[in-house]
């Protein structure tokens, strides 16, 4: 019942939220020595995880018939550690105003998917409402 | 004399044929509303498309996802109120039959 | 990436370029009187060179990548010399060698960069601005 909108923004939300997590770890470290920071992989996973399962392409009505989708539902952010070089003397690669500007992206991008999310329902709230 | 009613007639035949032409007027509405329905569904699924390549990375503009989706919405809408009207007036003239 | 992203990214690489920047004027102002250092003479003055950063494998607007720290140098203006015999630095002739950090220049290097990062910071706030109205269009 429920279109590609209600499968791909929830998990893009869930990888938002993550990253938020991980950026403030990183901020919380910014003094640790040898302290690497740490990012998220999303976006190719949710590709590569579209590519394989040829949602756009095939669809079924039953779950129990051809698994079309074997890897998205599972597609979830991955937290990798960047080990670049550093400028600083304590090995510590964190960079206060980096992640200060990803953090603002990472809340940007979080509103547009709530909002993405919110015309989704919509148009299934239209039909619902203008049926009589 | 026989000539002139030949033509008389003729351009009474036209002037019918262009009558039943406009009588058919109802067809012409059933395909404009098939195409309204193919443009709604080509709308929602060109949105539903910018929100993959947005989630996916591949979009450099949040105002064409944006745009894209108020643009679904809209059709939606508007399709969705003109068959409530359309509903509404057939169901007014039902009631209007003895 | 989306495009006001991009901007934020180069804004962001501004203000690290000149919080560095600062630390070396910092440095220069706390080291100005410095006589004597590890490798034996005064204090030399440092400095920050600055370099555009360019994607190239990417068309148009998108190759802007903001700008990065070239290299700290060296300055290499001749010391300040002051007369001071009962110095335990001074040479044969009594002169002392001073830093050749110039107080004045470092202020006004200052005052520069931090500029420059308010600068960068309202750029963040616009494109952040931006980014929101495009969120709100039909609202």
């Amino acid at each position: 019942m429920f279109d590609i909108n209600f499968k791909v923004l929830p998990l893009s939300m869930d990888a938002s939220v993550k990253n938020h997590q991980v950026i403030s770890q990183n901020m919380a470290n910014f003094s640790t020595p040898n302290y690497k920071r740490k990012y998220i992989s999303f976006d190719d996973e949710l590709k590569r995880a579209l590519g394989n399962s040829d949602q756009l392409k095939l669809k079924t009505n039953n779950q129990k018939h051809i698994n079309n989708t074997p890897y998205l539902e599972n597609v979830q952010a991955k937290i990798l550690e960047d080990d670049s070089k550093s400028l600083r003397n304590d090995g510590n690669n964190v960079d206060i105003d980096t992640e200060n500007s990803l953090m603002i992206q990472n809340a940007l991008n979080y509103s547009s998917q709530s909002r993405l999310m919110t015309y989704a329902i919509q148009r299934y709230d239209t039909v619902l409402r203008g049926v009589k | 004399m026989i000539e002139r009613i030949n033509r008389i007639d003729n351009s009474l035949i036209q002037k019918n044929q262009n009558n039943t032409e406009k009588n058919t007027g109802g067809l012409n509405f059933q395909s404009m509303l098939k195409d309204a329905i193919n443009d709604v569904n080509n709308l929602q699924k060109n949105a539903n498309e910018e929100v993959v390549n947005y989630t996916t990375g591949k979009t450099t503009d949040v105002h064409q996802v944006i745009i894209a989706a108020e643009k679904a919405s809209l059709s939606l809408r508007l399709t969705t109120e003109v068959t409530n009207k359309i509903v509404e007036a057939y169901k007014e003239i039902m009631r209007m039959q003895l | 990436m989306d495009s006001l992203f991009r901007t934020i990214n180069v804004a962001s690489s501004g203000m690290t370029a000149e919080r560095f920047r600062l630390d070396v004027i910092s440095q220069n102002l706390s080291n100005a009187d410095t006589t004597k250092t590890e490798n034996g003479g005064p204090y030399v003055r440092k400095g920050v060179t600055f370099q555009e950063v360019l994607n190239s494998t990417l068309k148009g607007t998108s190759q802007f990548s903001g700008v990065k720290v070239n290299e700290i140098f060296e300055d290499a203006a001749p010391f300040r010399l002051e007369y001071d015999p009962s110095h335990p630095e001074a040479n044969e002739e009594g002169y002392v060698e001073y830093p050749n950090v110039n107080v004045l220049n470092e202020m006004i290097d200052m005052i520069t960069a931090q500029r420059a990062y308010d600068l960068n910071a309202s750029v963040i706030s616009t494109a952040k601005n931006m980014y929101n109205s495009a969120l709100n269009i039909g609202k």
